[in-house]
C-alpha cells in the first residue's frame, strides 16, 4: 500500500487493488514511537519491501525508480514514525493510537492535505497529480484527510467530489512546477503515513488519495490548516514578488499592501497612456504615409531609453500631452496652419489625398513593420527574461 | 509577418502556457496585430476631422483598437484577454462568479480586480498571475504605440 501512494506522487499512474489491503490493527506497529525508532525500521522496511514486490508484480511499468531506491523503504518507515504524531493529532479515528504522538514532540511534523484523487484516470490526468497535490491545500478540511474505517467510502466521495473540483480549478503548469519540486522534497514522508490511512479506506475499489506533505519549521505553527495556509501565502508571496520585477520601483516597498497599491497604480497609469497614446495618433493618423526606414532606424535608436523608466516617462507624458492640445488647439482653429508640414501639404489636395487612402495598407504596414522591428532590437533583449517569467 | 503570427497560435492548441505561443514573440505579434488593425482604421477614417465628436471617435476607435488588437494577440489563454475579447464582441454573458477575491488576505485585490479585466471571479493566485501578464501586454502595447508615434512624427518633421 505505502508503495502505491509513493507511486501515486511521483506521477505514476497505478491502481491500487482491492486484494492488498492490511488491516489496520497491523498499523498499530507503525505507530508506536515509544519503542525505539530504529526497532521498526526492519519490520517496516521488510513490509515496504515486501508490497514493492508485490506492487511490482501488479504494475511492472510502474515501478523502475522505486525498486531502484535501496533506501527507500527504510526511509519510508522512519518517517512513519515521525508522520505519526500529526497524524494522530488530527484526528480521534484511529483506535489507539491516539497517545503515541505525545513523546514525538522534538520531531517536526509533517502534515498532509489531500491533493488528488486517483480513479484510474488516463495517463495525463496521473501525471499532473503531484502539481494539483498541493492545490488542494486551499482545502483547509484536514479531518476530511483522515476518515476512519467506518466512514471511509462516504469521506472518499466527499473528497473525491472537491478534489475534482481543485483539479477543474487548478491546472496551471508553473503551480505544478513547485507543486512537483515540493512533493518530490517530502514524498519520503508521505507514504508510510497515507498507506496508513488508506489501509482503511481500501475496502471499496476506489483508489487512495494523494497527500501532499509540506514539512513544518520550527517554532512555527504546526496546524495542518496553518501550514496549508502558509503554503498558500508562499505562493501569493511568489506571485507578488514576480510582480515587483515588471512594475518599476517596487523594490523599495515592502509589505503586500503597499505593493499592491504600486501595483494598481501602475496599471492605472499604463492605461491612461494607451488612452493617450491613442488620441495622439487618433490625430496624427493620417501621416503615416512616408516613413522612411532610415528615418525609423535613427528613431528607433533613441526610443529605448524613454520607454523603461516610469518617472522619466512621466514627465514625457505630460509634454506630450500638451503638445497634442496644442496641436489640437490648431486644427480646430485654424485647420492650414497646422504644426504638422504634412497635413497642410495634404490639405490643399484633397483629391490627391483621396487617391492615397487606397495605398495606405500598404504601406503604412511595412513601413510600421520595419519601424516596429528596428526598435524592438533594442527592446526585445531586456523584455525576454521578464517575458520567460511572467508568461510561465 | 502577419501569416508567421497569427498561424503559430492556431496549431499550438496543445500548448501549455509555456513557450509555444512564443514562436513570434509578444510584441511583434501585438505589433503587427495593431499595425494592422490601424491599417483598416484609416481606411475608414476621414483625413481631418473638423468637429469634435469625430475626434472623439476616433480616438476611441484607436483605444478600441490597441485593447482589441492585445486581447486578441493574447488571444483566449489568458483571462483578462478573453474577458476583452468578450467585451469587444458585446457579448456580456460573461460567467459572473460572485466568489469574493481575496479570502484571505484582506488587500486591495478588489480594486485589482477592478483594474484588470475579467478580475472578478478569480482568486488571489490566478488573479496576480493575470495582473502580471496584463502589465507585460500594456507595457509592449504602450511601446509601440509610443514608436508609431514617434516614427510618424518625425517622417512628418523631415517632409
Amino acid at each position: 500500500m505505502d508503495k502505491q501512494h509513493y507511486l501515486m506522487n511521483a506521477g505514476i499512474p497505478l491502481q491500487i487493488e482491492a486484494s492488498m489491503p492490511i488491516p489496520w490493527s497491523s498499523d498499530q506497529s507503525f505507530f508506536n514511537p515509544n519503542s525505539s525508532v530504529d526497532h521498526h525500521f526492519d519490520s517496516d522496511a521488510f513490509a515496504l519491501r515486501h508490497l514493492i514486490g508485490k506492487l511490482d508484480r501488479s504494475s511492472p511499468a510502474a515501478l523502475p525508480s522505486l525498486a531502484a531506491d535501496p533506501g527507500f523503504a527504510e526511509r519510508a518507515a522512519k518517517f512513519s514514525c515521525f508522520g505519526s504524531r500529526s497524524f494522530n493529532g488530527r484526528t480521534s479515528s484511529p483506535p489507539g493510537s491516539a497517545t503515541p504522538g505525545q513523546s514525538m514532540v522534538a520531531l517536526p511534523r509533517v502534515a498532509s492535505s489531500p491533493s488528488l484523487k486517483l480513479n484510474g484516470s488516463p495517463p495525463p490526468r496521473n501525471r499532473k497529480l503531484p502539481g494539483s497535490g498541493a492545490n488542494s491545500n486551499e482545502e483547509s478540511s484536514v479531518s476530511e484527510q483522515i476518515p476512519s474505517g467506518e466512514t471511509g467510502s462516504n469521506s472518499r466521495k466527499r473528497k473525491s467530489a472537491s478534489r475534482g473540483k481543485n483539479k477543474d480549478h487548478r491546472s496551471n503548469s508553473p503551480k505544478e512546477d513547485e507543486n512537483l519540486k515540493r512533493s518530490k522534497q517530502t514524498e519520503n514522508c508521505e507514504n508510510e503515513q497515507e498507506c496508513n490511512e488508506n489501509k482503511t479506506n481500501q475496502k471499496p475499489p476506489e483508489p487512495p488519495k494523494d497527500y501532499i506533505h509540506v514539512r513544518a519549521r520550527r517554532g512555527q505553527a504546526t496546524d495542518s490548516h496553518s501550514l496549508a495556509e502558509r503554503v498558500r501565502r508562499e505562493k501569493i508571496s511568489e506571485r507578488m514578488k514576480l510582480l515587483q520585477d515588471l512594475v518599476p520601483g517596487c523594490n523599495k516597498v515592502t509589505g503586500k499592501a503597499l505593493m499592491l497599491d504600486e501595483i494598481i497604480n501602475y496599471v492605472q497609469s499604463l492605461q491612461r497612456q494607451v488612452e493617450f497614446l491613442s488620441m495622439k495618433l487618433a490625430s496624427v493618423n493620417p501621416d503615416m504615409e512616408n516613413l522612411l526606414s532610415k528615418d525609423m532606424y535613427q528613431q528607433s535608436t533613441s526610443l529605448p531609453q524613454q520607454m523603461y523608466p516610469l518617472d522619466s516617462s512621466s514627465p514625457a507624458y505630460y509634454h506630450h500631452h500638451q503638445n497634442v492640445q496644442q496641436q489640437q488647439l490648431h486644427s480646430t482653429n485654424i485647420s492650414s496652419v497646422d504644426p504638422l508640414p504634412l497635413d497642410a501639404s495634404l490639405g490643399i489636395q484633397i483629391d490627391g489625398f483621396a487617391q492615397n487612402l487606397p495605398q495606405f495598407p500598404a504601406f503604412t504596414e511595412d513601413d510600421l513593420h520595419s519601424i516596429v522591428q528596428m526598435g524592438f532590437i533594442h527592446n526585445t533583449v531586456q523584455n525576454q527574461t521578464s517575458n520567460m517569467k511572467v508568461e510561465l | 509577418m502577419s501569416s508567421l503570427s497569427q498561424n503559430p497560435k492556431k496549431t499550438l492548441s496543445f500548448s501549455s502556457t509555456m513557450k509555444n505561443p512564443n514562436y513570434n514573440p509578444l510584441k511583434k505579434r501585438l505589433a503587427s496585430r495593431f499595425l494592422k488593425a490601424m491599417g483598416r482604421l484609416k481606411c475608414k477614417m476621414s483625413p481631418f476631422p473638423a468637429t469634435i465628436e469625430e475626434k472623439r471617435r476616433r480616438h476611441r476607435a484607436v483605444r478600441g483598437a490597441a485593447y482589441a488588437s492585445m486581447a486578441s494577440a493574447v488571444g483566449p489563454r489568458r483571462a483578462w484577454s478573453r474577458a476583452l475579447l468578450r467585451k469587444m464582441k458585446g457579448r456580456k454573458r460573461a460567467r459572473r462568479n460572485p466568489r469574493n477575491v481575496d479570502e484571505r488576505f484582506g488587500l486591495n485585490l478588489n480594486q485589482l480586480c477592478d483594474v484588470v479585466p475579467g478580475g472578478e471571479g478569480m482568486d488571489s493566485r490566478s488573479l496576480l498571475n493575470e495582473t502580471a501578464h496584463y502589465i507585460k501586454c500594456l507595457v509592449a502595447q504602450v511601446q509601440i504605440m509610443r514608436e508609431i508615434l514617434h516614427s510618424s512624427s518625425s517622417s512628418s518633421t523631415t517632409l
